[in-house]
């Protein structure tokens, strides 16, 4: 019985550990804007369930030139992408998701120098 | 008792509606001339030509980014075409025909193949017209020069140059684009296709009411169901080379209202893949050279020099029991190829004489590794005890390949002395041969004028179709000999399909 108490307790730790990790403590891309004072319908316009297009990223953001040039320094650069002219922002950059790096799909892993 | 029940069940339908509201987005309804499913070189190619003639067009793309295969692939095939004539090239229209129909054992259509033959070099034109620089060569050392290869566009490479150059005119002509806006549905109402339903990626549904529909998504080749449903091919054995979500959207909504089908099939090519591999990279690339192969017993099944028609290649290790085959070689030709380049270039992303300069860097590693699909020894018995076959057949065989290597003739396949290289310096080394498809092939049956056809040969009103969702083009086997036939289908067929969708509206 012990050893079962004992099981279950272990398994609890456990899969608090594994949520506790799991859980990205990052704040999203949409708080963060949010903090900053920015509207939801500064970027998804006067619906808030439209997508957010790539000219609301870039209004404030500037160009994909000027965004390459910040990460000039990854070994593949996502700002500058051999592929796509303009790939949608938000396959990486979503709002309400955290970040992920959408070249990985093919290319694998690729970290940021900086 | 009977009040209660109906305040309970009026309580849930507001529930309901409220839960909806806020789990559903909402609805939105778009009007066009011309919808364009997919956006893709077909897709793109349509778009600009349905815009050019005074469409107004929307385009939905299922991915996050336009151009799908297209931006990976590298050229469209055409003959007798003016950058061909600048080059006093020999090859007519005509004997390209045949010579793709004598490929397609006439299990394809003839008309509209011959259509496609006979205005390949006006199509060529049309893209020149449109921004896309091109340059016709040979893609190996079997195949003629009729892949006019899609020059670089400042930092945008290969296809993506082409996707690129139209992309812009579309823009500028006012294509509207939704991107990760699949289309779900043909709306079909009337015995007329008068629109599509889509989602977009925050899950609002898209209605478009349109004259006309092209679909153009590419086909089927990232779906495992419908590789197992439409052909014979093995799901998990024979993989896409990339992933690029095309799951035969285009060709499951024709066949919902009553399009025909035939010839679905896959572009197979050989490669690799396993710890310590990078894809395209050195090892890679090894596997598209003629090589040495073995099967799983051991012994050659084929003239390596196949290996210069990827898609035949890819048909040989296909049907080899287990779906693979070991490619062997030693350390000269690992200097040849670090040295001197490679013979058979991986389209121009690895072009003919690259030099595999990474090569023993990952040799080193994938032995380090342990690597399931690359083996390196010091003697032929131990090679065949690493890679599983068995060592007297492979010693045979290997005993043999020497001695037509030193005889200057393969009696077993006859393969070209100048590909037939003695493997008897330093270590032997074996990468495994896996077959994997670059798109696939076959699907809608279309006439000349890329309207969808049913099973009595009748158009679908308001529905055409392009590129790779079309079925008739292919018999078993993509025509490699008419390198870049899909690329070029692609851009034509997306054409004529807007051309004629406009005739039809006007």
């Amino acid at each position: 019985m012990k050893r079962v108490v004992g099981l279950i307790v272990a398994m609890a730790v456990l899969s608090a550990g594994i949520n506790l990790y799991a859980k990205d403590t990052k704040p999203l891309l949409a708080d963060k804007h949010k903090a900053a004072g920015i509207e939801c319908v500064s970027c998804h316009g006067k619906n808030v369930k439209d997508i957010v297009t790539n000219q609301s990223c870039l209004a404030c953001h500037g160009s994909f030139e000027k965004l390459g040039e910040q990460t000039k320094d990854m070994h593949l650069n996502p700002h500058k992408s051999p592929h796509f002219l303009d790939l949608d922002c938000s396959s990486c950059h979503d709002g309400h998701k955290p970040l992920k790096n959408f070249c990985q799909d093919c290319h694998g892993p690729i970290q940021r120098h900086k | 008792m009977r009040t209660y029940s109906k305040i309970v069940r009026l309580a849930l339908i507001v529930v309901t509606i409220a839960v909806s509201g806020s789990a559903y987005a909402a609805e939105r309804k778009f009007s066009t001339d011309i919808i364009v499913i997919g956006g893709g070189s077909t897709g793109m190619s349509a778009a600009v030509a349905a815009a050019e003639g005074g469409a107004k067009v929307i385009v939905l793309e299922k991915n996050a980014f336009l151009g799908g295969s297209s931006n990976f692939a590298e050229g469209p095939f055409a003959v007798e075409s003016e950058l061909q004539r600048a080059k006093s090239y020999h090859l007519t229209k005509d004997e390209a025909y045949k010579h793709i129909m004598e490929f397609g054992h006439y299990k394809t259509d003839g008309p509209l193949l011959r259509q496609f033959v006979n205005d390949s070099g006006e199509n060529m034109a049309w893209l020149q017209a449109h921004g896309v620089q091109l340059d016709p060569i040979h893609i190996s050392v079997t195949e003629p020069m009729v892949w006019h290869v899609i020059q670089n566009r400042g930092h945008i490479i290969h296809g993506s140059a082409l996707v690129t150059a139209l992309q812009l005119k579309a823009k500028e002509l006012g294509v509207s684009f939704m991107l990760r806006t699949p289309a779900k549905k043909l709306i079909y109402s009337g015995n007329k296709v008068t629109g599509v339903e889509a989602v977009d990626h925050k899950g609002n549904k898209v209605i478009v009411s349109a004259k006309s529909v092209i679909i153009a998504t590419g086909g089927f080749g990232n779906s495992k169901e419908k590789i197992k449903e439409w052909t014979k091919f093995d799901p998990e054995a024979f993989k896409p080379t990339l992933p690029l979500n095309k799951t035969g959207d285009g060709i499951q909504m024709a066949k919902d209202v009553g399009a025909d089908t035939e010839g679905e099939n896959l572009m197979l090519h050989l490669g690799t893949e396993g710890t310590g591999i990078i894809p395209l990279g050195g090892i890679w690339t090894m596997t598209w050279q003629p090589n040495l192969w073995v099967n799983k017993y051991g012994e050659r099944f084929v003239d390596e020099a196949v290996a210069f028609s990827f898609a035949q290649a890819g048909n040989a290790v296909a049907r080899q029991r287990g779906y693979f085959a070991w490619s062997i070689f030693d350390d000269s030709a690992v200097d040849f190829a670090v040295e001197k380049g490679v013979d058979n270039g991986v389209g121009v992303i690895v072009p003919v004489t690259a030099k595999l300069k990474t090569l023993r860097e990952e040799i080193k590693n994938a032995v380090a590794a342990n690597s399931e699909s690359f083996k390196a020894a010091d003697s032929i018995e131990e090679l065949a005890r690493q890679i599983g076959v068995p060592a007297e057949a492979l010693a045979k065989s290997y005993a043999n390949y020497n001695q037509y290597a030193e005889n200057h003739y393969d009696k077993q396949f006859a393969k070209e002395h100048r590909w037939l290289k003695p493997i008897n310096k330093g270590k032997l080394y074996a990468v495994k041969l896996l077959p994997y498809h670059f798109v696939s092939i076959g699907g809608i049956r279309v006439n000349g004028n890329m309207a969808v056809i049913d099973k009595n040969d009748k158009p679908i009103n308001g529905l055409y179709a392009g590129g790779c969702d079309i079925g008739g083009l292919y018999g078993d086997t993509y025509t490699l000999w008419a390198s870049g036939h899909a690329y070029g289908w692609a851009v034509y067929s997306g054409r004529m399909a807007a051309v004629n969708a406009l005739k039809a509206i006007k």
